[in-house]
């Protein structure tokens, strides 16, 4: 499925990257249960219906670590660390005079692109599930109480996640340049986005889908959106698997 | 077993606003060292490429080591051995360590070669390659090449930065391990008294054609250059022998280019009166410039 030298390859290649995407999200995830006591105090300056949801939110430790870590820290932390790999993945090898030696080896362009997809995959759920549990357990330690529920957000976000890892590897795979990979990548991560700031069509948003509201109140995942994400995935990685059989390096 | 290490039939690589190959017909017999010479631009690297997989070609067929390359198979690429021109490879890993990485990659490796290898052209093993000399990357690059003990080995201009002490000790390693096991070696090189050495056939490419194809020695007893100093005037068909492609006229004598039959060139001038006749051997760089110069020829006009 995966070839073990590339998938060590890959993980070595990007271990700062992770390493780094690992800190900041355990420190924005584990500072959160500390910082809501301080943020209760803080009088609100403003009304209206923000005013009432911040209200709202500031009396439930529960609902006030859903709204920061999965409405906010999370998914924007991964669309840009989803990015920053996916983009690298094969424009990289470009870009540092690398392809020709790699893809001249006797392995298959089909296993190479799965590997490392796997292995970047694989890296950033690890760094989500590390960070989230971490940020569970600081719950506890600040005294706190959070539902076991709080945990089954990573899967939402981990399908997101790959929707936008696939994007940035698709776009590795048509630009030489990693930076113009990356560039496309954010203009259709931020097209996305479009349906969320319409009223009524939020549920079409990708992010909006992160943030994983259904499971809170108690639905349970929404099948259909899980499955539009995964297909988009497929769809993604399909098409940057195509553009790398016929590439020319 | 297939007789021909690498065929290829009506082989052409377009690009948007070039053409890299055009029409290509070479046939590289297994168990020898083929060169392709060509002046810049000529299409060698892209012929290379195509052969290992790493470029689509546009039209036509090839052929390595008896498997079809229009395929993904990768089988092939278990038995060649490809050096790039400029090679690069993941600078965060010590020599040693980007030996591990291939050596997993492929089914067969010769640790004991490799070894070798390092010791004679002093690759520092523990030292990252992002901090190797220019040199010393070359020669790991090229040992790399030989661990999978290819059956043909490709070698894009092989070896620059490489002292010429270290050369000599890799083309020893290479005509060793290589080619007096049955393997096959196609090389490009500037370097030409170095392949004038090492092979025993040779191509010529120019603007992505083939110019022409022979063994080294037919080459260099059949290129040969013939000075005359006539007395008195020549007639003019005297010139138009079989074999004579070009007639440079110096001071009061010519100077005759003949790539067939020199020696009845030889004899059909020595008929007429003559104050100087003499046969000069071209080296391969003298034969190298002169097709360059036979094709740059008609473009001049």
């Amino acid at each position: 499925m995966v070839n073990s030298t590339m998938f060590r390859k890959e993980w070595r290649e990007n271990a700062w990257k992770h390493i780094l995407a690992l800190v900041l999200l355990s420190a924005m995830g584990i500072s959160l249960p500390f910082l809501f006591d301080w943020m209760s105090m803080i009088p609100i300056q403003f009304g209206g219906a923000l005013g009432e949801a911040y209200q709202r939110q500031m009396s439930d430790f529960n609902l006030y670590m859903w709204a920061n870590w999965y409405g906010k820290n999370l998914y924007q932390i991964l669309i840009v660390y989803a990015v920053i790999i996916g983009m690298a993945q094969i424009a990289g090898e470009v870009g540092r005079n690398t392809a020709g030696f790699l893809f001249s080896k006797p392995l298959s362009r089909e296993l190479i692109f799965r590997s490392k997809f796997i292995s970047g995959a694989a890296a950033m759920i690890t760094v989500m599930v590390v960070a989230t549990i971490l940020t569970y357990l600081a719950a506890m330690l600040a005294g706190r109480e959070l539902p076991s529920l709080f945990l089954a957000g990573l899967v939402v976000n981990a399908a997101g996640l790959l929707v936008i890892y696939s994007l940035a590897l698709m776009f590795s795979v048509v630009f030489d340049d990693q930076l113009k990979a990356g560039a496309a990548a954010f203009v259709v991560a931020l097209v996305i986005s479009v349906p969320g700031w319409i009223p009524g069509y939020g549920m079409y948003s990708l992010y909006r889908q992160m943030h994983a509201w259904p499971i809170y109140a108690g639905d349970g995942f929404q099948i259909p959106a899980m499955a539009v994400m995964l297909l988009a995935t497929w769809l993604f990685y399909r098409i940057g698997l195509g553009r790398l059989l016929k590439k020319d390096f | 077993m297939h007789d021909l290490a690498i065929q290829t039939r009506g082989l052409s690589k377009r690009y948007s606003t070039s053409v890299a190959l055009q029409d290509l017909d070479l046939e590289v017999p297994r168990e020898s060292v083929f060169a392709v010479l060509g002046p810049n631009g000529a299409g060698k690297t892209t012929l290379f490429k195509i052969l290992t997989g790493l470029v689509g070609s546009s039209s036509g067929e090839a052929t390595v080591l008896g498997c079809q390359l229009n395929n993904r198979d990768t089988e092939f690429r278990a038995k060649i051995g490809y050096v790039a021109e400029n090679p690069v490879m993941y600078g965060y890993y010590t020599a040693l360590e980007m030996a591990g990485f291939c050596a997993s990659l492929y089914p067969r490796w010769n640790h004991k070669l490799v070894e070798t290898a390092f010791k004679r052209l002093d690759i520092p093993e523990n030292k990252k390659i992002k901090e190797l000399s220019h040199g010393q990357n070359s020669a790991l690059a090229l040992t790399l090449a030989l661990g999978p003990e290819p059956e043909l080995l490709i070698l894009d201009e092989p070896g620059t930065g490489l002292d010429p002490i270290k050369r000599r000790d890799y083309f020893k390693l290479l005509m060793d391990q290589v080619v007096s096991l049955g393997g096959t070696v196609l090389i490009s090189s500037h370097t030409l008294h170095e392949v004038e050495r090492l092979a025993d056939r040779v191509a010529f490419l120019n603007q992505g054609r083939l110019v022409m194809v022979k063994d080294m020695a037919d080459l260099k007893t059949g290129e040969k250059r013939i000075r005359v100093v006539f007395q008195g005037r020549p007639p003019e068909s005297v010139f138009n022998q079989a074999g004579i492609v070009r007639v440079e006229q110096e001071g009061s004598g010519y100077l005759l280019t003949v790539t067939e039959n020199p020696h009845g060139v030889l004899e059909e001038l020595s008929r007429y009166p003559h104050f100087a006749l003499e046969i000069i051997d071209l080296d391969l760089e003298d034969i190298f410039l002169e097709y360059a110069h036979r094709e740059e020829a008609p473009q001049n006009g």
